[in-house]
């Protein structure tokens, strides 16, 4: 299945991009969009205070936070948003809310 | 076992099937962080569910959603509504409730408490759950895919833009409503109350209030209102009265 294209502002939709008979080969859905938005503070975890129990996983609204393979968790910086719930939630005070870069 | 609790959150899914991830709720949104949790819930239904067209099933009501009154254009964040069909004719609904009202909240009225009315109304499964106690609300939303008739769960979902304040704090918020006694954690099998979580020495309201700008102008003479009618309600709940 093709992957849904984003159209920027800067490419110009033409008619060589629309299907015969203007057809939608695809539903429409939300998911393929990344948003690629930069949070102003983005949480950082400290490997030696983690315990990977998976609470700052279960507590994402935009379900940012993933398991790497070594069972430690990363945040997804295309969706994350930097609300903060990870660093308050966080039992060990593992996660560090800093600037990006 | 006490020790590993902790580690509960692993034997979820880790596939993220529902919710779209580029969503444009607002940060911290409590919404969008119960809906996540109720589709963690409904895993293993999601062959049958796939058949709709669209991935999530699910109508996203913040943005653009207005309500305009004659003098000025107001706007106001709406509670969402989930209605999950079942197999038989009946269905699961999740009311959203973010507690949005237009103008300011005044302390003399109190909500309309859906749950109740869908009790009266005779519906077999009747929750109230949070997205701060996560385990709790799936395991209702499974008890309500379970049960024969039409279920109904009520999700009380911090709104940190509604309630003015921090983002971080939606998951705490939720916590200290339930822990005052504010919004009880309880459900309703054919008429039966059960309060499922239950702390034997309650908040005081006044902290739960006190947390968010919403409430910037209540005095203390309101407080204790609230606080008096908190404590009956929860007096007649225990007691499985209401």
């Amino acid at each position: 299945m093709a992957k849904l294209k984003v159209v920027k502002q800067s490419e110009k939709h033409t008619w060589k991009d629309t299907k015969v008979g203007c057809v939608l080969l695809e539903e429409g859905k939300a998911k393929p969009f990344e948003p690629g938005q930069k949070p102003a503070l983005v949480p950082v975890w400290d490997k030696e205070m983690c315990v990977r129990c998976g609470l700052c996983y279960i507590f994402c609204p935009d379900a940012a936070i993933k398991r790497g393979d070594d069972g430690y968790y990363e945040a997804d910086l295309n969706y994350c948003k930097g609300c903060g719930i990870c660093h308050r939630e966080c039992w060990f005070g593992a996660i560090s809310m800093t600037e990006e870069g | 076992m006490d020790k590993f609790g902790l580690y509960v959150p692993q034997l979820l899914p880790f596939k993220e099937h529902f919710l779209p991830q580029a969503h444009s709720a607002c940060m911290g949104c409590g919404v969008a962080l119960g809906v996540r949790q109720v589709y963690k819930a409904l895993e293993e239904e999601r062959d049958w569910m796939k058949k709709a067209s669209w991935e999530i099933p699910w109508k996203q009501p913040l943005p653009g959603s207005f309500i305009k009154s004659k003098k000025e254009e107001k706007e106001a964040i709406r509670p969402a509504l989930l209605n999950i069909e079942k197999q038989s004719q009946a269905s699961l609904l999740i009311c959203f409730d973010n507690e949005a009202i237009e103008g300011k909240p005044t302390p003399t009225v109190f909500k309309k408490w859906i749950p109740a009315v869908a009790v009266a109304r005779g519906f077999h499964y009747v929750a109230t759950a949070c997205p701060s106690y996560p385990f709790d609300l799936i395991d209702k939303v499974r008890r309500g895919m379970e049960s024969e008739g039409s279920s109904y769960i009520h999700v009380l979902s911090p709104c940190p833009v509604g309630w003015d304040f921090d983002s971080e704090f939606t998951v705490n918020i939720g916590r200290y409503a339930v822990e005052c006694a504010i919004f009880p954690l309880y459900e309703v099998v054919t008429g039966g109350y059960r309060l499922t979580i239950d702390h034997p020495k309650l908040r005081p309201v006044e902290q739960y209030i006190r947390m968010q700008n919403r409430f910037k102008h209540f005095k203390q003479k309101d407080i204790l209102e609230i606080q008096a009618e908190v404590d009956r309600n929860y007096a007649k709940l225990r007691k499985g009265e209401i």
